[in-house]
């Protein structure tokens, strides 16, 4: 029974070095055991790390870590001198810098690295500018306002700028704007935190929405790393999370709360159906099956101390729930992951 | 078609991607078919049998959010069953108490963990019995870390935590031993090394605390070059080097921050250990050996091996170990093709940087020119690499080595 066990996983192992890819620690290995020449051990890490790769590495590395002692040595200096400085110095020198950095960004090849990265630094400029013109003329206009229209100022920049990074920048300004705002709602009703958080998980979840019509066009490539649809459909699953779960455990009230549970429900339905159906999206499940772990649990006990169960019946119920559901959870999981063959 | 020329017309060009890790490496099956064609003589059922050794321990773990997952849930998990058993009256917070039942999770820990045909299963039976045993020994550990923890503070008279950090060593053997889990051994390592991190901090026994620390140090780097150096011995013990670089990390930003937490009063620390000079030496030789282990197997000129420990000895000189170590971690990270750890490298990176100049004790005035020269003069070795074309594909038969 033993020898057979270690056969069937000594031809398993045999298999799966198939897909296995090349690595050093594998180079050295066959190198270090005399399977490989020398020379083709060279070969093999000259393919996995030509000698140009280290090179733009390097490059990359200096290059970013220049400008941005560069642009903080500017910031330095003008902190320095800014109170010698005239109202039309000031203006002066920020509306040149984003003009400098906005003009260098069309300069640059189209979509190179430099060219987004001048039009990332222009867009943060133009925040800088707007609260230098609201501490001058003590403008009196609320916080979301300048966020909304810093947003509204690097939309068209944005549009043409093909970089994750900047989306990014413009969404956690919207963000921020839209968080804002809503202390300032009239409608009392609506200006509950419940209220909030839809309307941020529907602007975060219309941005995924956006995101998944143009992921895979030849145009936008740009959009194709994972970790915008990990991030955004994480942001909304966490977003949704406290409605949710006032929905389950009972603590929904009013008929907003109990609507907005609703409506955190089908959201959570949605995505599920989403990235198990149409694309398959693991990491995003597994956050989904964590939320929904600790959902049933945390409702169970709330309903079960409703009921009017003892602790020593909570805590044993509780824990093997736990357990029950984790295990469920991970083996979900794991059979969508042999599905999809993926390998760590 | 060479190989060389193959490499040059297929170079693709830089992606954001690439600076965290390289494009994804060719598959060895592929690599090894065209090594044939070019007339090399393989053994090619050697080769599958010698990394089946690497294959098995990458495959025995499953994705990260899956490990995460299944800790989560065995955290919760024995935390409930604990309580449990207070309720019960069947644990009691003594030392007796904690060391038996301690000892008998453990222990049935152990029996429930699959080995050998079981670790072969596949099913719901099987994720049951791993989630439980998991479960089980999580309330082994905790419970014999706070047993043997207050048997050597109370009993012993040690008056310190260094109970604890036996402990945990030996909790830490017991995972390497029994539990081939890489999530599972990164905790027990990470757990082990932080403690004794605090313990040097606190409670540095009767030795000199900068040279406990510094010793401390030495071993962490001597331990991540040994990994490096002695691969199987890596996959054997999945999860230790992580763990020696967390705990790394952990260790020179004590260091780096010193100062800070004294100045601060952030923490009760008893001495002054004025440690930077001691870790710098120790991190840039490192940062040597990882650079030799890069550059050895390779046609390195010496040019090229010149510039490289140049660039090394210029953190070194700014007195900022958290810099280096971060240097370390993204080369590491590049150069294995993990990019947690290139992510980890910058994280780390970004704040001991901007510490560094935030901290210069100088007027911003000056602190402007100095961040505006050194900015320069990363730019201009920028300007050096795009001038010798160090960026470029190497040209076939230009006879341009590395």
């Amino acid at each position: 029974m033993i020898e057979q066990s270690k056969r069937q996983r000594a031809e398993r192992a045999h298999e799966a070095t198939n897909n296995l890819r090349l690595d050093r620690d594998a180079l050295d290995i066959l190198a270090r055991d005399g399977l490989i020449s020398t020379r083709m051990h060279q070969d093999g890490l000259a393919l996995l790390h030509p000698a140009h790769s280290w090179g733009q590495w390097t490059l990359v590395l200096l290059a970013i870590c220049g400008t941005t002692l560069i642009l903080s040595g500017i910031v330095f200096f003008f902190a320095y001198n800014w109170v010698v400085l005239s109202t039309f110095q000031k203006f002066s020198l920020l509306q040149g810098a984003v003009v400098i950095t906005a003009s260098g960004a069309t300069l640059a090849s189209n979509r190179s690295l430099l060219s987004q990265l001048l039009l990332f630094v222009s867009s943060v400029l133009v925040g800088v500018f707007l609260a230098v013109f609201g501490q001058i003329y003590q403008t009196g206009a609320d916080p979301w306002q300048l966020f909304a229209l810093w947003a509204l100022l690097i939309l068209p920049w944005t549009l043409l700028s093909a970089f994750a990074l900047q989306w990014l920048l413009l969404l956690a300004l919207l963000n921020v704007a839209l968080a804002l705002w809503w202390d300032r709602l009239p409608f009392i009703w609506l200006a509950e935190e419940e209220g909030l958080l839809v309307s941020l998980a529907l602007l975060n979840g219309v941005v995924l929405l956006v995101r998944e019509g143009l992921v895979g066009k030849v145009q936008f490539g740009w959009l194709d790393g994972v970790w915008t649809r990990w991030l955004l459909a994480g942001a909304v699953l966490a977003l949704l999370f406290t409605p949710l779960m006032a929905l389950a455990t009972g603590e929904a009230n009013t008929s907003l709360e109990t609507t907005v549970g609703i409506f955190a429900l089908l959201a959570y339905g949605v995505i599920f159906v989403t990235y198990r159906f149409v694309w398959l999206e693991l990491p995003i499940l597994a956050m989904w099956a964590l939320c929904l772990c600790i959902l049933v649990l945390f409702s169970f006990t709330s309903l079960a101390s409703d009921w009017g169960w003892g602790d020593i019946a909570i805590t044993l119920v509780a824990a093997f729930l736990t357990l029950s559901l984790f295990t469920f959870a991970a083996r979900y999981l794991k059979t969508l992951v042999t599905k999809s063959g993926e390998i760590e | 078609m060479s190989d060389q020329s193959k490499r040059t017309a297929s170079a693709p060009a830089f992606q954001w991607s690439d600076f965290f890790s390289p494009q994804e490496a060719p598959k060895l099956d592929l690599w090894l078919d065209e090594q044939e064609r070019r007339g090399i003589t393989l053994d090619r059922p050697a080769i599958k049998a010698c990394l089946s050794t690497v294959q098995e321990a990458r495959s025995e773990a499953s994705p990260l959010y899956l490990r995460v997952l299944t800790a989560i849930g065995s955290i919760i998990s024995a935390a409930l069953l604990i309580y449990l058993l207070y309720l019960f009256g069947i644990l009691h917070f003594s030392i007796v108490s904690e060391i038996t039942n301690g000892f008998l999770f453990l222990a049935l820990s152990a029996v429930l963990f699959p080995r050998g045909a079981q670790q072969d299963q596949v099913g719901l039976r099987h994720d049951f019995q791993l989630q439980i045993s998991l479960t089980f020994l999580q309330m082994g550990k905790l419970l014999l870390v706070l047993g043997f923890g207050e048997f050597t503070y109370d009993q012993l008279g040690w008056q310190n935590g260094w109970g604890v950090s036996l402990t945990l060593a030996a909790l830490m053997g017991v995972s390497f031993a029994l539990f081939r889990l890489s999530f599972e051994r990164l905790l027990a390592v990470l757990a082990f090394l932080l403690s004794v991190w605090v313990n040097l901090l606190f409670n540095p026994l009767n030795g000199d605390v900068r040279l406990l620390f510094s010793l401390w140090l030495l071993l962490h780097v001597i331990a991540v070059g040994w990994c490096l150096y002695k691969p199987v011995f890596q996959y054997r013990l999945s999860g230790l080097l992580d763990g020696l670089l967390l705990s790394l990390c952990f260790g020179v930003g004590i260091i780096a921050m010193e100062a800070e937490i004294l100045s601060q009063g952030l923490l009760a620390l008893p001495h002054d250990m004025q440690l930077g000079q001691f870790s710098n030496l120790i991190l840039l030789g490192g940062l040597f050996v990882l650079l030799f282990w890069i550059a050895a197997p390779m046609n390195v000129s010496k040019k090229t091996l010149l510039g490289a420990v140049a660039g090394a000895l210029i953190p070194a000189l700014l007195s900022e170990p958290g810099i280096l170590l971060a240097l370390g971690l993204m080369i590491l990270g590049y150069a294995t093709h993990k990019a947690h750890q290139s992510i980890l490298g910058i994280v780390f990176g970004l704040f001991f940087l901007s510490r560094y100049y935030y901290l210069l004790d100088m007027t911003l005035m000056a602190k402007s020119m100095t961040l505006i020269l050194s900015g320069t003069a990363l730019l201009a070795g920028a300007g050096l690499i795009v001038w010798f074309g160090l960026y470029r594909p190497v040209e076939e038969g230009s006879g341009h080595d590395a």
